[in-house]
């Protein structure tokens, strides 16, 4: 009997140990000799592999080791990668509004310092300075800039004898109802064509109005803000759900539609997404995708807006350092590489609007964008509005999807939607502080 | 009569034995439950430097909030539903398979195969079978001139359509259950009832139920308990960690928890709707262990 209890206390330390001696495997795998290795966390864009290639090939100094998490899952998943405590260098931030959560967390290391160090200038990237700061810390690079565009299928629209959107734009007449209008003479047509316009599923893409009209939602003081151009978001939605003219929202979400598949396979005439979509254009072309028409076939412009004078709306893209990571300088010269001129190239290259423009930015972009219309549009100068730029962002948006997916499966008058707005919006103002 | 050092050797051995079970529910199990307890206080969101002690507002703020109101409905609609539907098909397939039937061995193991498969291959499967406009289920009711159903596409059918995966991955667990437990009635008792005359129906009634009501009450209890705790089915169905279904018909409270969680960073918040979710599992399991008194019959074998 003692025999078996010395034999059973003795495999228990064997287990406690070998779990131990797992664990230090990693770090005696880390003192070898070689570039430093950073960890580096971000989602499967097709766009990002060139770009982290890229840098690993231009330099021996610093090695980025990519983490790809799935697209659809990422906020989430990172969220527990970083409560959870996982090893981790930096990580690239997919939901710009979460900076506030991870901040406060103390997630994020501020780059000031290492930028005088390394003698960065972040002015180069100032017109995102505001999205990137919080009480005076710049906490993050950004290496894609912000901006939603029109897309549209030109040989949908040569077939169909209606003049491209530019052109609305051009005469000043691009608004939300001039949208709709053009997305019903397509239909009519052009009967087999399933959409005149795609808009996604995110609460961004189904409040472009109120987006472009600057309201805040929740406020950084807590306080509903709402008006006009939030309803009229819902009214335009439903009004071109109603007329069939787009895919419903339950079925894009239903079915796992990705954005790029009704424009791929030349299903919509219009798209409404943002700045990185020539991105998945390449990969599309690259990849044989494009189903009735040619690459030149496609263009962009601007989005259709309301307002007196145009604004587009979005959050530039950016990285953070991890505040435990003992590799800060490593880490922060991939993040400046990215968001800096070099890296702007191969990000343009790529199909991304980066943040940080040039005179050879703008080079690369001609070398990818199909055609001159879309070379203008995508680089003219803009007012770009920040969206649910605070701490609130992240539930508004998702309380925004919610009441649209239940005004649009319903007979709610606009009063009811208003009231259902406020009082919504005012729960997640209160759940948040 | 043992003595006393062999009777202490021989305890010795079994909380050896069972110290790395024991080890696993602590660690596993009462830890993490009690933490949520704790954090359900607090405004945790991810990062123990900031977290502070708020006492009740949580709670506060779950009981004034109409998501989580509407999540409790929606959970209780699937768990009542599923519940008696995965009984009432487990219970009526074992009746059947308990005959002589020609296959029943093959029978048994095709119904009892969706519970072995993994949900997210299911529901993937589903995804496919229910697409509103191109999947072959519709396409089946439209070939028959019935009106195609919007499945999960709709506020009015997703819950249904998420209540008939669950379904029918699940009773075959049920079924197996309710088969070993048809094995032990004594066959005397059906003997007794067909001299008296017994009907197949007063059989069922008389004889088969109540000596399988320890096996239904067992099956409830641990039924109940899994339709409370159903995530995985909504998540990979109505759109990931965005889902929660049209107009958040299929928003069930497992899901709430983890939008707040895990995707608005209110850890404390979802803390606190966790411990709602438990207390309500634990009173509705007591007030069954109080009314098994009345129809579950230990004796009757």
């Amino acid at each position: 009997m003692l025999k078996k209890n010395v034999l059973l206390m003795l495999l228990f330390f064997i287990c406690t140990v070998a779990l131990i001696a797992g664990g230090g495997g990693e770090k005696a795998a880390e003192a070898e000799e070689g570039p430093v290795r950073v960890i580096f966390y971000l989602w499967d864009d097709p766009a990002y592999p060139p770009i982290i290639d890229a840098f690993n090939s231009s330099q021996d100094e610093v090695f980025v080791d990519a983490k790809w998490v799935s697209l659809n899952e990422y906020e989430a998943q990172i969220s527990t990668l970083l409560a959870g405590g996982a090893k981790m260098d930096g990580y690239m931030q997919k939901r710009s509004t979460d900076i506030f959560a991870h901040y406060n967390n103390g997630y994020i290391a501020p780059v000031d310092g290492l930028a005088d160090e390394f003698g960065f200038d972040l002015g180069e990237v100032s017109d995102y300075r505001d999205a990137i700061s919080i009480d005076g810390a710049t906490l993050a690079i950004p290496f894609r800039g912000a901006s939603w565009y029109c897309y549209y299928n030109k040989a949908i629209f040569e077939k169909a004898g209606i003049p491209t959107p530019d052109t609305y734009v051009e005469n000043g007449e691009w608004t939300w109802d001039k949208f709709i209008e053009v997305s019903a003479q397509l239909k009519e047509a052009l009967p087999e064509l399933p959409y005149g316009s795609f808009m996604y599923t995110w609460g961004s893409s189904n409040v472009i109005p109120a987006l472009q009209n600057g309201i805040q939602f929740i406020d950084a003081n807590g306080k509903v803000d709402i008006n006009d151009s939030l309803i009229n978001s819902y009214l335009y939605r439903k009004e071109l759900e109603e007329r069939g003219l787009i895919m419903p929202l339950t079925e894009t979400k239903v079915t796992k539609t990705h954005y790029s598949k009704p424009f791929y396979n030349g299903e919509t005439g219009m798209l409404l997404i943002g700045s990185w979509f020539p991105g998945h254009m390449l990969s599309g072309r690259d990849d044989g995708l494009l189903e009735g028409y040619e690459w030149g076939d496609y263009s962009l412009t601007r989005l259709p807006c309301d307002e007196p004078a145009y604004r587009t709306f979005g959050n530039p893209t950016f990285s953070h350092i991890h505040s435990k990571s003992d590799k800060k300088e490593a880490m922060f010269k991939f993040l400046a590489w990215m968001g800096g001129p070099e890296g702007a190239k191969i990000v343009a290259g790529n199909g991304l609007l980066p943040a940080y423009i040039t005179d050879e930015v703008k080079a690369e972009l001609s070398r990818i964008l199909p055609d001159e219309t879309a070379v203008k549009y995508y680089t003219e100068a803009k007012t770009v509005n920040p969206q649910f730029y605070n701490k609130y962002g992240s539930a508004v948006e998702s309380e925004l999807a919610a009441v649209m997916e239940e005004y649009l499966a319903s007979d709610m008058s606009v009063s009811e939607l208003r009231a259902l707005l406020v009082k919504r919006l005012e729960q997640v103002a209160k759940q948040i502080q | 009569m043992k003595r006393p050092q062999q009777l202490n050797n021989e305890i010795n051995t079994a909380i050896l034995f069972l110290l790395p079970s024991f080890a696993g529910f602590v660690l596993f199990i009462l830890i993490p439950i009690l933490s949520s307890f704790l954090v359900s206080f607090t405004n945790y969101s991810g990062s123990f430097a900031k977290i502070q002690f708020v006492g009740f507002r949580n709670y506060e703020l779950i009981f004034s909030n109409t998501k989580f109101w509407k999540s409790i409905y929606v959970t209780l609609i699937f768990v009542a539903s599923s519940v008696v539907f995965q009984l009432f098909l487990g219970f009526c397939f074992a009746l059947i398979l308990n005959r002589k039937i020609f296959g029943k061995v093959i029978f048994r193991s095709i119904l009892f195969l969706p519970v072995v498969l993994s949900s997210v291959a299911v529901c993937m499967a589903f995804l496919f079978l229910f697409h509103p406009t191109a999947g072959p289920v519709n396409n089946f009711l439209m070939s028959l001139n019935l009106e195609p159903v919007p499945w999960l596409a709709h506020k009015d059918t997703a819950l249904m359509s998420i209540i008939i995966v669950f379904v029918w991955q699940s009773f075959g667990y049920y079924m197996i259950i309710f088969l070993s437990g048809l094995q032990t009635i004594n066959p005397a008792l059906y003997e007794v009832a067909d001299i008296d005359g017994a009907s197949e129906f007063q059989k069922l009634v008389k004889v088969t139920i109540p000596g399988l009501s320890p096996v239904i009450f067992f099956s409830m209890i641990i039924a109940l308990i899994n339709a409370f705790k159903m995530f995985d089915h909504v998540f990979i169905m109505t759109g990931g960690q965005y889902g929660g279904g049209p107009a958040d018909s299929t928003r069930v409270l497992a899901f709430d928890i983890y939008q707040n969680g895990f995707l608005f960073w209110q850890i404390g918040y979802g803390a606190a709707e966790s411990v709602v979710l438990f207390l309500i599992i634990l009173a509705i399991t007591v007030i069954q262990y109080r009314f098994q008194r009345s129809w579950v019959s230990y004796d009757i074998v």
